[in-house]
């Protein structure tokens, strides 16, 4: 009987002992907690152990006249348990901070890359080197395309007039042909010229000395008939040379004027296909800028949100460090119930209201808890 | 040169993530491993803005305001405060103590330099 009342005293000391703690720890229980349920489950079961084994007995025996020590005997072995889980909990934010200064060194090295990349392709496409002046691709293509339709335009033009050349060529050489009809004229003027001159000297021979003068003037009508002649025949060689060089002038002209509207005009339609063409690329271009910069912002986006995400690291840091206070409060509740163990019955009630005011603070050094988020969505701003 | 800005935050992680976010900005970021060191960075350099944390070793983040307030050079400065702490006490005594804004972890990049170029420009 003696030792079911010592038994009951344990139990009961067991029994504050996890009211207490539930009075630390309000809300749902925690690994603390758990450590001391563990730890005081193991001591019923050691108690039970014990008392199968009729040791108990002996432990009362031996303490007839104190308390038994047992909550002392589990000290070491809830040191250990609470030792380990502070080890842990800062193996956990040695783990945390180590992947987080990896990651975060590698979404700063994408982000880089990424706008590098961004960079590059618009270079490319702008057709510029980094840090020179940026030259806009249309504009360029609208200043090709105004150069090239000048000289188009100004080489068609060049044919009309060369067209009209030929024309006027032509008309040239119907003149030269009438020139030359004119020439003949001339001749047959100059032969019947000198014709007459012949027959005057033929009348002046036969009139004697009184025909002498006449056979005078006979002789210099032929004169100027022979000179009228020989000076046609230069005039008709020269307009003869004036006649092919006309008429190859009028064929080279026609020939250029004919070559170079085709070839203009083939030139003109080749470059209005080779300008749809680049317009057609242009706005190709266009559309995978405005698609790059679309990219780029999302990444920049996702980038944001994975910086605000990888700050969970900070707040389970603080969370571990208030998680450890709260593991040393277990540890020093439980060498408090160590002592008042070992104390004497006066000294207990003392004691006890002593341990009430340190589960106090233990409880408002609860309450500072630092970290109230439950998510990762980024907090308030407020400007003052 | 961008405008100067020192960051103090006992955390690495949130450090480079700041830093991450202004120096791509234009910004000269400089930092500080608790308020002790802060204030001491402050007193050598000079900032155009300063962004603190609240809990921290050996000086928190009210702390360290209130000391840069008492001096002549920050009188004025904007000084933020970038902290898991959200609750209205908090933030009043962050007011009272010269706070020019709060701002609460964790921090979205963006939001974050909207807010600094608001400040500072």
């Amino acid at each position: 009987m003696k030792n079911k009342s010592k038994n009951g005293a344990y139990g009961a000391v067991l029994l504050t002992g996890v009211v207490l703690l539930r009075l630390i720890f309000p809300p749902l229980p925690t690994l603390q907690e758990w450590f001391a349920y563990v730890v005081l489950l193991m001591g019923w079961l050691a108690i039970s152990r014990l008392e199968g084994r009729g040791e108990v007995q002996t432990v009362v025996a031996h303490e007839s006249e104190e308390p038994a020590p047992f909550l002392r005997a589990f000290k070491g072995r809830l040191d250990h348990q609470l030792d380990s889980a502070e080890e842990e909990l800062e193996q956990v934010q040695k783990l945390l901070v180590d992947a987080i200064d990896k990651l975060l060194a590698s979404f700063n090295s994408l982000s880089e890359q990424t706008s590098m990349q961004q960079r590059l392709a618009v270079a490319a496409v702008r057709g510029q080197m980094e840090g020179e002046e940026a030259t806009d691709f249309k504009s360029f293509v609208g200043e090709a395309d105004s150069l090239l339709s000048f000289f188009v335009d100004n080489i068609i033009e060049n044919s009309k007039t060369a067209m009209l050349l030929v024309e006027h060529l032509e008309s040239i050489s119907k003149n030269v042909d009438s020139v030359k009809k004119f020439l003949g004229e001339i001749d047959a003027i100059s032969k019947q010229t000198n014709l007459l001159a012949l027959n005057a000297a033929i009348e002046a021979a036969r009139a004697g000395e009184t025909g002498r003068g006449f056979a005078v003037v006979a002789d210099e009508v032929r004169k100027l008939s022979s000179r009228t002649e020989e000076f046609n025949q230069k005039i008709n060689e020269v307009v003869s040379r004036i006649h092919e060089s006309v008429s190859v002038a009028e064929k080279d002209v026609h020939t250029m004027a004919s070559k170079d509207m085709n070839y203009a005009i083939q030139s003109k339609q080749s470059l209005m296909h080779t300008m749809d063409d680049i317009n057609t690329l242009n706005a190709g271009l266009e559309q995978s800028m405005e698609q790059l910069g679309s990219i780029a912002s999302q990444i920049e986006r996702d980038v944001n949100a994975a910086v605000t995400g990888l700050q969970f690291q900070d707040m389970t840091t603080q969370l571990t460090e208030h998680t450890k206070k709260r593991v040393e409060a277990v540890r020093l509740f439980y060498d408090r119930v160590c002592e008042i163990e070992a104390a004497s019955p006066q000294d207990r009630g003392r004691m006890l209201e002593e341990t009430g005011e340190m589960l106090t603070v233990a409880e408002h050094i609860g309450q500072k808890n630092p970290v109230r988020q439950e998510h990762m969505e980024s907090g308030d701003i407020e400007l003052f | 040169m961008g405008k100067a800005i020192l960051t103090v935050d006992d955390s690495a992680s949130i450090r480079q993530m700041v830093v991450f976010t202004l120096k791509g900005a234009g910004y000269t970021v400089t930092e500080a491993v608790d308020g002790q060191d802060g204030l001491a960075k402050a007193k050598t350099g000079s900032f155009n803005l300063i962004l603190t944390d609240q809990n921290m070793p050996k000086m928190d983040g009210l702390t360290l305001i209130r000391s840069l307030r008492g001096l002549p050079q920050y009188k004025a400065t904007p000084i933020l405060m970038l902290t898991t702490e959200s609750g209205d006490t908090m933030k009043a005594q962050g007011r009272a103590a010269g706070a020019t804004g709060w701002l609460v972890k964790p921090f979205d990049p963006a939001k974050l330099l909207e807010v600094v170029k608001k400040v500072i420009g």
